[in-house]
């Protein structure tokens, strides 16, 4: 063949587009067409759970919803912003409060804090809320201390009720304060030390600079935390229950097992979904900004500040939220765990090897767990690649249609599985791989966004640079990026075990019969009152959360990703 | 070749030209690329050669379309118009698609793009899958002495400094004996002092090598020092392609002027066979008619001035380069001209001179 010569005609006539439908959708570069199907596919699966519910909810009796207008709803809704403002409210202070000592002062021992105060979320918030129970609630430790010390009967005791909007703020801020602690510590880990100088240099003292100028800044990422603080509240369902505060979860709960009026539940699900996508819509706002505050990042470490007098006032501060987040809790499992191996009948009920063993409730729980983990993981991989490569309004749209599980609390998610299997694949309904599915619609969204922020830090040139030395776009990919993105995949993999290992109220609603993760059965078991029976299961339940948690908060301090 | 231009009717002078260029056909032929995103025309019709061995910049301002001509060659994107041919045959265009890993072309990347999970002889061997494994470590062995790593084959990227992972990652594109070698703003993330010399020292390895390059800069001075021939882009389209010289002593449009050293353009209205200026009137080749307004090119080597107390120029800066003596001289109108002179010239802010004009130099667009 032959090179054909220069045409001068052709010089300076601007081509046609050639016609495709594809490159329209996605942007500059044409993606594979069977990424793009797989993608499609999976991102439709993910979505179906979420418009379902309005389905059910918008079809639902007009009779059923006046009356839950007029009954109901105000109530509910009143209620549950209550609590996730209160919470809200508390976690800000604990969370920035202990983020700002530990990484920016000469607080003593803030080596061992920056570990410890993310701990707590390791504990699940229902066994915070039993724990507390156990302590602050009717005939319990504080109360039978207090009448023993005056003598005085437990009932006649001046004690504030537990079981209400204080007791229950209680119970859930000490065990999500970490997601604001860990947004404002990363982001104040990458201030720009110099706006701080900028500040001292025009005459500002310590308290009015960060008041003036390193609190505006870090709003975005407080911001951040906040809302996923707040997401969690609205999707809670074991510590209100057993604080019997009456939220949307809650009543969705009841009304579909106690009650039986699934129109009701549906619609009451539909309000919740509606009220979580506000919400999330005020996340993915302040995300944005949040990212971009991020990218100032610090080139010099900060000069810590020097606490003067104030130092062990603020040791102490932070020594108490760890010891009510973390000690006290802990250590008040143990004493039972070990005063049930003390006592025959309930240590041979726990530790037997039977079905209804602790060995049998653990496995359910890790296994499902991690199913649901690697699955997330594999449904992520394209989608995450075809959100990062092929960037477009249509990739984009695919990847936040993929996490419609972030708008579903648990009962909400549990509800639309057992209608949607009911009605369409009854086989399915009643197997374990339910329970795993669950987790997946759920907190998919956590493996979608470690992979997708490890994609983006991968240089589509080395991906280029494989491919000019010879390797098809496939081992370009497997050879080149996996490697590159393993952290990144791992600390999603990790995101979703931890949070699927811990879930309850989707879990209660779809397990097969006999089927008991280590939640379930930690549920049961102190609705029942029955904390000897309980504290094993809740102890061995923290460990396994540890792990993964550990795992995570090492990786956040090397890379400036903050788990969410 | 010729065979093919039979009724073409300029035959006679793609005879003369393959003529001169018969011993090699080209290692890379683009013919009317062209490449669209959007509504932007990145690359519009574009046609340029590269002989074997020849070192071809691609040199414009950013957004020109250089990079994407770049990547157009190696695969990364595809023509919307056009034919490339690599070795005789078209690996993109008019039906044909060869993908990149198909096309045996070395990428340099601007950022390196060394894979950070790999050792320095791990990068080295990524292109070398096709050797039989035991000349694979001969191979990487010979490809970092030549670029002066030898010793550092157990180095991870990040353990290596700037100019080191520059040379990794020319390693790894040679060391598969690529037909074509594409650098992509090669030397930009290296510090300025250290830019002269690893210039200079990859020059040298290509050339030992008889390497065909194609590299692409924003940065004149790099271009003329590395390149055989330059291809100056502007706004997606082929401004000119020539050796540094004829760019610089005949540019063919007023961008190559401008883009290609420095310059004064003195506007100039078109008389018979002259144009008048402000410098005075002057025999400048030109395509204008009478009566049209044109601009003349003054090279500042070519606006000789002296002391002189009644002269039209005025001197409004100077600046001490070290070998010469930058003037800037103000004009009647207020207009300003810059003046090379050497630094035995002596003359002070404020200061009247004469000029002269060396009009064989002068171009006008």
């Amino acid at each position: 063949m032959a090179i054909p010569a220069p045409s001068a005609a052709e010089v300076g006539v601007a081509p046609a587009r050639r016609w495709s439908p594809l490159p329209v959708f996605f942007g500059r570069r044409r993606a594979p067409v069977l990424v793009i199907a797989i993608a499609v596919a999976l991102a439709a699966f993910m979505a179906v759970p979420l418009f379902y519910v309005f389905y059910r909810g918008l079809t639902g009796s007009s009779e059923v919803w006046d009356r839950l207008i007029d009954d109901r709803l105000p109530d509910l809704f009143v209620s549950t912003l209550k609590l996730a403002i209160c919470v809200s409210l508390v976690t800000v202070v604990v969370g920035v409060g202990l983020a700002w000592l530990i990484v920016r002062t000469d607080l003593p021992g803030r080596g061992v804090f920056v570990w410890l105060a993310a701990m707590p979320l390791s504990v699940p918030p229902y066994v915070g809320a039993l724990v507390y129970i156990a302590i602050l609630g009717p005939n319990g430790y504080v109360e039978e201390w207090l009448s023993a010390l005056t003598g005085t009967r437990e009932r006649d005791l001046p004690m504030p009720e537990y079981y209400s909007l204080g007791g229950t703020t209680l119970a859930l801020s000490l065990f999500t304060y970490p997601y604001v602690y860990l947004m404002a510590s990363a982001a104040l880990r990458s201030f720009n030390p110099t706006l701080e100088e900028a500040s001292a240099a025009s005459g500002r003292r310590m308290l009015s600079t960060f008041w003036s100028v390193v609190l505006p800044l870090l709003r975005p990422a407080i911001g951040a935390g906040v809302l996923l603080v707040a997401l969690y509240v609205l999707s809670d369902f074991g510590t209100v229950s057993l604080m019997r505060y009456d939220t949307f979860s809650r009543a969705i709960y009841d009304q579909f097992t106690s009650r039986f009026d699934r129109s009701a539940a549906s619609i009451l699900s539909t309000v919740l979904v509606l009220i979580t996508i506000v919400v999330l819509w005020g996340q993915s706002f302040s995300e944005g900004r949040a990212r971009y505050y991020q990218t100032i990042g610090g080139w010099r470490p900060p000069r810590p500040v020097k606490l003067g007098r104030w130092r062990y006032p603020a040791l102490a501060a932070v020594v108490t939220v760890l010891s009510l987040a973390l000690f006290i809790p802990i250590g008040l499992l143990v004493y039972w765990t070990v005063e049930g191996l003390t006592d025959s009948s309930v240590a041979s009920d726990v530790w037997s090897y039977s079905d209804d063993s602790i060995y049998t409730y653990a496995w359910n729980s890790l296994w499902t767990a991690a199913a649901a983990a690697t699955l997330a993981v594999l449904v992520a991989l394209p989608l995450a690649f075809l959100a990062v490569r092929f960037d477009s309004p249509f990739s984009r749209w695919l990847a936040r249609l993929s996490q419609a599980g972030y708008a579903l609390p648990g009962v909400v998610v549990g509800l639309s599985l057992i209608f949607l299997l009911n009605n369409y694949v009854e086989w399915l309904y009643g197997s374990a791989f339910v329970v795993v599915l669950a987790y997946l619609l759920r907190f998919y969204p956590q493996a979608h966004q470690s992979t997708t922020a490890a994609l983006t830090q991968v240089s589509p040139n080395m991906e280029e640079a494989a491919r000019s030395l010879g390797r098809r776009p496939e081992r370009a990919f497997l050879e080149v990026t996996v490697p590159f993105i393993r952290p990144g995949l791992m600390a999603g993999w990790a995101l979703v075990f931890l949070t699927s290992l811990k879930e309850l109220p989707a879990t209660l609603l779809l397990r097969p019969a006999g089927f008991d993760t280590l939640p379930v059965r930690i549920w049961i078991n102190s609705s029942e009152g029955i904390f000897t029976l309980a504290a094993p299961l809740a102890l061995l339940l923290v460990l396994c959360s540890a792990v993964p948690l550990y795992f995570l908060l090492r990786q956040s301090r090397v890379g400036p990703t903050v788990i969410t | 070749m010729t065979a093919l231009l039979v009724g073409d009717p300029t035959i006679e002078a793609m005879e003369e030209r393959s003529a001169a260029t018969e011993a090699a056909s080209p290692v890379i032929a683009l013919r009317g690329v062209s490449k669209r995103y959007g509504d932007l025309l990145a690359v519009n019709s574009v046609d340029f050669d590269v002989a074997g061995g020849e070192i071809l910049a691609l040199l414009g301002p950013s957004g020109c379309g250089k990079t994407t001509t770049l990547r157009l060659i190696a695969g990364f994107e595809e023509p919307d118009a056009g034919e490339i041919w690599l070795q005789d045959e078209a690996v993109a265009g008019g039906g044909s698609w060869r993908p990149p890993e198909r096309r045996e072309i070395g990428v340099v990347f601007q950022d390196f793009a060394l894979f950070p999970h790999l050792s320095v002889a791990g990068n080295t061997r990524f292109g070398l899958q096709n050797l039989p494994r035991r000349q694979r470590s001969q191979r990487v062995a010979e490809v970092l002495e030549m670029v002066g790593l030898g010793g550092l084959e157990d180095r991870y990227p990040h353990q290596l400094s700037g100019g080191q992972q520059q040379r990794v990652a020319l390693a790894r594109a040679l060391a598969p004996q690529p037909a074509l070698l594409l650098l992509d703003e090669p030397f930009s993330n290296l510090d300025a002092e250290m830019r002269v010399d690893v210039r200079l020292e990859v020059r040298q390895i290509l050339k030992d090598l008889g390497t065909t390059v194609v590299f692409v800069t924003h940065d004149q001075e790099e271009a003329f020092v590395f390149a055989d021939r330059v291809a100056v882009m502007n706004a997606g389209r082929l401004e000119q392609v020539g050796t540094p010289e004829e760019l610089y002593n005949e540019p063919a449009t007023r961008f190559v002027a401008d883009f290609v050293g420095h310059g004064n353009f003195i506007p100039g209205i078109v008389l018979d066979g002259a144009v008048e200026t402000e410098l005075g009137r002057h025999i400048v080749p030109n395509s204008a008619s009478p009566g049209q307004t044109i601009n003349v090119l003054v090279r500042p080597h070519d606006l000789a001035i002296s002391r002189r107390a009644d002269g039209p120029l005025t001197v409004v800066e100077r600046r001490f380069l070290g070998s010469e003596v930058e003037y800037v001289l103000a004009l009647p109108s207020g207009a300003r001209l810059i003046s090379h002179q050497p630094p035995e010239t002596g003359l002070m802010v404020g200061e009247r001179v004469g000029f002269e004009v060396r009009e064989e130099n002068l171009r006008a667009f």
